[in-house]
């Protein structure tokens, strides 16, 4: 049984990354300890004080190391201050700026993970592992309800309060709508504004449902109203004609409550570029770098060993 | 002083009377403090290896018949100083305690 427990101490040192030497200096004390214990009649309570092997093994090594403390403050500090402050403040940015905050948060993870790997308590890396996990989880929601949704392209969901800003838009451009049919560039003015948004918008119908694009410029607004014009402005036209139908009409799905919008907007997260940036890439990093290290590294020393 | 430097003048206090192996020191400080300090060996055997990086112990592996071989730490020099300054340090902590704990009501009096 005592064997059994050096073993184990052993197996969770080796597995907390200490070095071999100071594994065996360690177990060779403890069996001592174990032994002289034996020998006054304190065993039993000597291994009860132990308590089990994994949990020897973790203060043992939590204390083996002076660093430890430090790193641990540091990992702790940059995985729930750094990163999320980069993260939030990254989307808010534009062009050149967000791609260096995205790449500083990139560096900071990846810092957070290689002190994250030199922490000697087990458990420790887990906690830390998910706090970091849930944090760029955190930040990828973040970036998709509130920042990202309004600026991508494709269709979107609105609720019933937009619906009726919207609704009220096309009334008082139902004349501009008519006159549009004869006169592209009119419409076009009366079109991009419709919804007072800061990305150009076009609105028209598909399959019976109103549909509202955004494009993340004029041009290409200007490009895709060029080639459906016709359809676009024979639906629309007669669309404001029965405004009362648009309640139930789509509107990039659904005419949808806040709630349902958030919820639909993290789902839609799972095709954002957010998604690959926040939570694949890191994954797929630390991946990469457990299958260089335990399945790769180890493949390799063991043929150098049997080589020599 | 901090929990972890308590633990280590305990250490250097335990061995500047005898060398000592790990199961003895804590044998030693628990008997010593009437069981009221029990030093776990998690936090025993880092503290030992620290105090013996640092030079304030040393250690040698003792071979022993029919038992698993045991290591002794003896106090050195350096040990023996540091022991010296925190056992200050210590006395003056206790001190300033004692006078703070030994403050009585002295308005009573005049109250009366």
């Amino acid at each position: 049984m005592r064997r059994r427990y050096l073993c184990d101490l052993d197996h969770h040192l080796r597995k907390g990354g200490l070095q071999s030497s100071r594994r065996e200096q360690l177990v060779d004390e403890i069996e001592s300890h174990l032994s002289e214990a034996d020998s006054e009649g304190e065993y039993d309570s000597t291994l009860n004080r132990l308590g089990s092997a994994k949990c020897l093994a973790g203060h043992l090594l939590l204390g083996s190391d002076p660093n430890n403390s430090l790193r641990l403050r540091l990992a702790v500090f940059v995985s729930l201050v750094v990163i999320p402050t980069i993260f939030v403040i990254a989307p808010l940015s534009s062009g050149a700026a967000a791609t260096i905050w995205l790449y500083l948060g990139f560096a900071m993870m990846a810092f957070t993970t290689m002190l994250i790997s030199k922490l000697r308590k087990v458990q420790v890396r887990y906690v830390l592992g998910g706090c970091a996990l849930g944090v760029a989880l955190f930040g990828m929601i973040v970036a998709t309800v509130f920042v990202d949704l309004g600026k991508r392209d494709g269709y979107m969901l609105y609720t019933h309060a937009e619906l009726a800003q919207l609704r009220a838009s096309l009334n008082q451009r139902k004349q501009t709508v008519a006159q549009a049919q004869g006169a592209i560039p009119e419409f076009d003015a009366g079109v991009f504004t419709a919804v007072g948004r800061p990305n150009a918008v076009l609105m028209g119908i598909s399959d019976g449902a109103l549909v509202v694009r955004t494009f993340k410029s004029e041009s290409d607004a200007v490009k895709a109203w060029a080639v459906n014009r016709p359809e676009v402005i024979s639906a629309l036209a007669s669309e404001v004609e029965e405004t009362s139908k648009l309640e139930s009409l789509a509107v990039g799905g659904t005419v949808v409550s806040f709630p349902v919008r958030v919820f639909f907007s993290v789902v839609n997260a799972g095709t954002s570029r957010f998604t690959f940036a926040y939570l694949l890439l890191p994954l797929l990093l630390n991946f990469a770098c457990v299958f260089v290290k335990k399945v790769w590294l180890r493949d390799v020393l063991s043929r150098a060993k049997a080589i020599s | 002083m901090n929990k972890k430097t308590n633990l280590e003048t305990l250490i250097l206090a335990v061995l500047s009377a005898e060398s000592l192996h790990g199961y003895e020191i804590a044998k030693a400080i628990r008997a010593k403090s009437e069981n009221l300090l029990k030093p776990s060996e998690g936090q025993l055997y880092p503290a030992l290896h620290k105090l013996e990086a640092e030079g304030h112990i040393s250690a040698e592996w003792v071979v022993q018949e029919g038992k698993p071989n045991r290591k002794t730490y003896t106090i050195t020099e350096s040990g023996s100083a540091k022991l010296a300054t925190n056992k200050q340090t210590w006395e003056k902590y206790i001190a300033g305690v004692g006078s703070v704990l030994s403050i009585k009501r002295e308005t009573e009096g005049s109250h009366a």
